[in-house]
């Protein structure tokens, strides 16, 4: 195949695969705390074709060697943490954070010999709901809409006796209230567990708008996450809110996508020509004989 | 033979490579950091042609000098800034670079001297680290940070600070990793919580390690954005200094210089000129045909 084929082929890979994320993130625009993907490219390797001594000629301004670049690909892909706007709701089990920090919840699965593990999971998508658990019959759980269990700053799973009132204050802490006797004492149901990112580059997409990371780093050395309360001194952790009632919506912004969704189409598209561009030659050539 | 149709066949190769060069131009057209290269021909070396056994007296007949084809004899990197775009995302750098040197007006990125001497304007790069621990200078300052805390490309090459040193997002005294940093328009890191400049190891403050190329039509492109400089060639990378006039913006990145208008111009006629040589060759061909098969017909 001809180097121009080439170039334009490996590009329109890339190229649509960012198409894909463009369409990924345009559907994505009324998932609750979803953030938007953001694709890079890099180019491919350079190949130097070696000339020899000779060709070192007067006015030459490059050292010796032809450079030929190998087109385009996807290098990485980000996700970009910007808060989302919040939209109120007025239900008692939405979440919104208003800062940068993730709500802790525990992923359920069976391993490879079928037995059940717990996995440490990372959410902005704070619309939760309670629900009883078999073999508590007094409490509800707070869990997402998918049945995670979300986490404390004790690192148990948040849970309030049945008939109470869930109600959490800016700073996490989670109260109920009796509704069936209103003049009960509050009950204290701990507080939210909120993680700050250090390496957002680093987590990994689970689905479900859940983030987690790689086997290969240690939740505990706080590399890449850190619990927010455990750092007073911490500035940024001073800023952060609970806001019941909200929802943080997807932070992707529609007239970005479709900017991007053009730019990225009429490169395909000058690719494209590229390519039957290098078609025609290789015709041109297959036809020398007439 | 008929010289002329190897002349025409180094004609098509020759545009064969222009075409590539420019597929691989459109290719990055959303590549940051990424320079256009344009391909240069060079003709072959010319030579004498003469007539053989003349009229009696005078056995050559010389007709004068003639160049038998064309060669694609390098790709040069068009060093001119690409545009800064938004980005938002801490991690990502631009170079603003417009260094002057005394006595010259750079138009495009080059200038004549009044005696007729071609100069290229220096530039700024990022300096990064490769494997073998070597200097490769890039424009593409889409960075992040990996589990060990350090400044990487995308393709995990760390980013070299002014101490020669990858430079590393974790407080020397405190063993804390920092997550948020703020990187002024000097290349200084700093804390974003307090203004206060990060230091390294030794107390030093760190900061990215600008290179300023003079030259840089020597640099080598290697791919995924990287360039090097040939050992001889060494000299020519030094530390930017304040003098020159160089800027990094934090939350942007600088996109290609691909012009795509242009690009299409341009592949469009080298796709022609192959096309205007394959006919040359085929007119050869022609001829050929009526020499063999028509003039030797009895």
């Amino acid at each position: 195949m001809n180097h121009s084929m080439i170039n334009a082929l490996v590009s329109m890979q890339g190229l649509q695969q960012k198409l894909d994320i463009i369409a990924n993130n345009m559907a994505n625009i009324n998932t609750t705390g979803y953030k938007r993907h953001e694709a890079t490219f890099h180019d491919v390797l350079t190949t130097t074709m070696r000339q020899p001594e000779t060709f070192q000629q007067a006015g030459r301004i490059s050292p010796l060697g032809l450079t030929q670049g190998w087109g385009a690909k996807l290098s990485q892909i980000q996700v970009s943490m910007a808060q989302g706007s919040l939209v109120r709701t007025d239900e008692p089990t939405d979440f919104a954070i208003e800062g940068d920090a993730l709500f802790e919840v525990i992923v359920s699965s069976l391993d490879e010999n079928g037995q059940p593990v717990q996995r440490t999971a990372w959410t902005r998508d704070g619309a939760f709901t309670l629900r009883a658990l078999p073999g508590d019959p007094d409490n509800v759980y707070l869990t997402t809409k998918e049945g995670h269990l979300v986490r404390g700053a004790d690192d148990e799973p948040i849970r309030i006796p049945n008939d109470h009132r869930l109600r959490v204050d800016t700073d996490g802490t989670v109260t109920a209230y009796n509704e069936l006797e209103p003049n009960m004492p509050p009950v204290a149901a701990g507080r939210l567990k909120l993680v700050q990112v250090v390496r957002p580059q680093l987590l990994r997409q689970l689905g479900d708008n859940l983030y987690t990371l790689p086997d290969s780093i240690d939740p505990a050395l706080g590399e890449v996450v850190r619990d927010a309360s455990a750092d007073p001194g911490n500035p940024e952790a001073a800023k952060l809110k609970v806001q019941q009632g909200f929802l943080e919506q997807s932070n992707v912004n529609l007239a970005e996508e479709m900017t991007e969704l053009i730019m990225t189409q009429r490169a395909f598209q000058l690719n494209a020509k590229a390519l039957s561009s290098a078609d025609n030659m290789m015709y041109l050539a297959n036809t020398l004989r007439g | 033979m008929l010289r002329g149709l190897y002349t025409a066949a180094a004609g098509m190769l020759s545009q064969q490579r222009k075409h590539d060069t420019i597929t691989n131009n459109i290719a990055n057209l959303n590549t940051p950091g990424f320079k256009q290269s344009r391909a240069v021909s060079r003709s072959f070396p010319e030579m004498l042609i003469a007539l053989m056994e003349g009229r009696p007296g005078q056995e050559t007949v010389s007709f004068g000098r003639l160049n038998t084809g064309v060669l694609a004899e390098e790709a040069l990197t068009l060093n001119v800034q690409g545009e800064i775009r938004e980005t938002g995302n801490p991690f990502d750098f631009a170079i603003v670079s417009d260094i002057q040197v005394d006595g010259l007006q750079f138009n495009g990125g080059k200038t004549i001297t009044a005696d007729g001497e071609r100069v290229y304007q220096p530039q700024a790069f990022f300096t990064v680290a490769n494997e073998a621990g070597e200097p490769r200078y890039t424009r593409n300052g889409k960075f992040s940070v990996d589990a060990e805390g350090r400044l990487v490309t995308a393709e995990g090459y760390p980013v070299l600070g002014e101490n020669g040193q990858p430079i590393v997002l974790i407080d020397p005294a405190t063993q804390v990793p920092i997550g948020n940093v703020t990187v002024n328009r000097f290349g200084q890191l700093l804390d974003s919580v307090n203004g206060q400049a990060l230091v390294d190891d030794a107390g030093n403050p760190i900061r990215l390690l600008l290179t300023r190329v003079d030259n840089p039509m020597r640099m080598i492109p290697e791919g995924t954005g990287l360039y090097r400089l040939d050992p001889e060639d060494a000299e020519l990378a030094t530390p930017v200094t304040g003098a020159d006039n160089v800027e990094v913006r934090q939350g942007f990145v600088e996109t290609s210089n691909v012009d795509p208008t242009q690009s299409m111009v341009d592949m469009m006629t080298a796709a022609r000129m192959y096309e205007a040589n394959q006919k040359v060759i085929q007119a050869y061909d022609k001829s050929l045909e009526k020499a063999v098969n028509e003039v030797g017909r009895v």
